[in-house]
């Protein structure tokens, strides 16, 4: 520890805490799934929906007709939300626990190790997961918006551009990932160059 | 593929790999790894005084064989 720089021992720290925060948030997050599957059980979804204090109504936006309720996809809508949010959280648990891994392995200055390339692709595949349920969630949203006209600002309301952020974080991981790799097997040689 | 004859030399030559690594100044691991044709390069700096201290020529320690087959798959 001692050629580490105190601020990166410090950030190293921070971001572990973080994880640990988002671990039990996450957690905890698993009664979302839960409560759109009670919904879907329950019946009337869109109605549970529209009086929902997280739903947001656009301007100008009127209540629903009995129609629309009924027509309302409720267990397409139910299941999109309830797969979506399980993989979403089983995924940022899966990415915390690796990145962890990863930040303790970088606090014991164990830079280049096998595992960490391999804790690197796990965070790639973490990321994969979460773009998937991203999509199933923001066309969850969707569904909403179309038939409810509004949008969800709780938990779970990704819409199609926080797909694309995802996407995004999946390029720069795996970026990282190839760049990584490629650094391991440099220094494997060097290592067996004498 | 190119091997490494360091073997044979050192044992005409009739010295140990702890005599030959602290003579060359390089660790006996990394002496073992020349030892068991593991390295992937050598340094000219290492290869020099190799040949320095075991009084040979490069062409002793490094050997050409060309690859069959056999060799390539494994």
């Amino acid at each position: 520890m001692d050629n580490m720089s105190k601020w990166l021992k410090v950030g190293i720290n921070v971001v572990v805490i973080l994880a640990n925060f988002i671990i039990v948030a996450a957690s905890v997050g698993f009664l979302w799934p839960i409560g759109y599957l009670y919904w879907g059980v329950k019946g009337n979804v869109a109605r549970s929906v529209w009086k929902n204090d997280s739903f947001l109504r656009y301007s100008g936006s009127h209540r629903p007709t009995a129609s629309v309720i009924a027509s309302f996809p409720n267990w397409p809508y139910v299941l999109l939300m309830a797969i979506g949010g399980a993989i979403l959280m089983g995924a940022a648990i899966w990415f915390c626990l690796t990145l962890r891994k990863l930040l303790k392995s970088l606090a014991a200055e164990d830079y280049f190790s096998v595992a960490n390339v391999e804790l690197v692709r796990k965070l790639v595949y973490a990321e994969c997961y979460m773009v998937f349920s991203n999509i199933l969630i923001a066309g969850g949203n969707q569904l909403t918006s179309t038939w409810l006209d509004g949008y969800n600002n709780g938990v779970l309301s990704q819409t199609w551009s926080d797909v694309a952020d995802s996407v995004v974080g999946v390029v720069v991981l795996a970026v990282i990932y190839v760049t990584y790799s490629r650094a391991m097997s440099i220094k494997a040689e060097n290592d067996l160059t004498v | 593929m190119v091997k490494l004859t360091l073997n044979v030399v050192m044992a005409e030559r009739n010295i140990s790999s702890q005599e030959l690594a602290a003579a060359i100044d390089i660790t006996p691991a990394n002496l073992s790894i020349l030892k068991t044709g593991k390295a992937k390069a050598i340094r000219f700096s290492t290869l020099e005084k190799i040949c320095r201290v075991l009084d040979c020529q490069p062409g002793d320690i490094l050997k050409y064989v060309p690859e069959t087959d056999d060799t390539v798959n494994h």
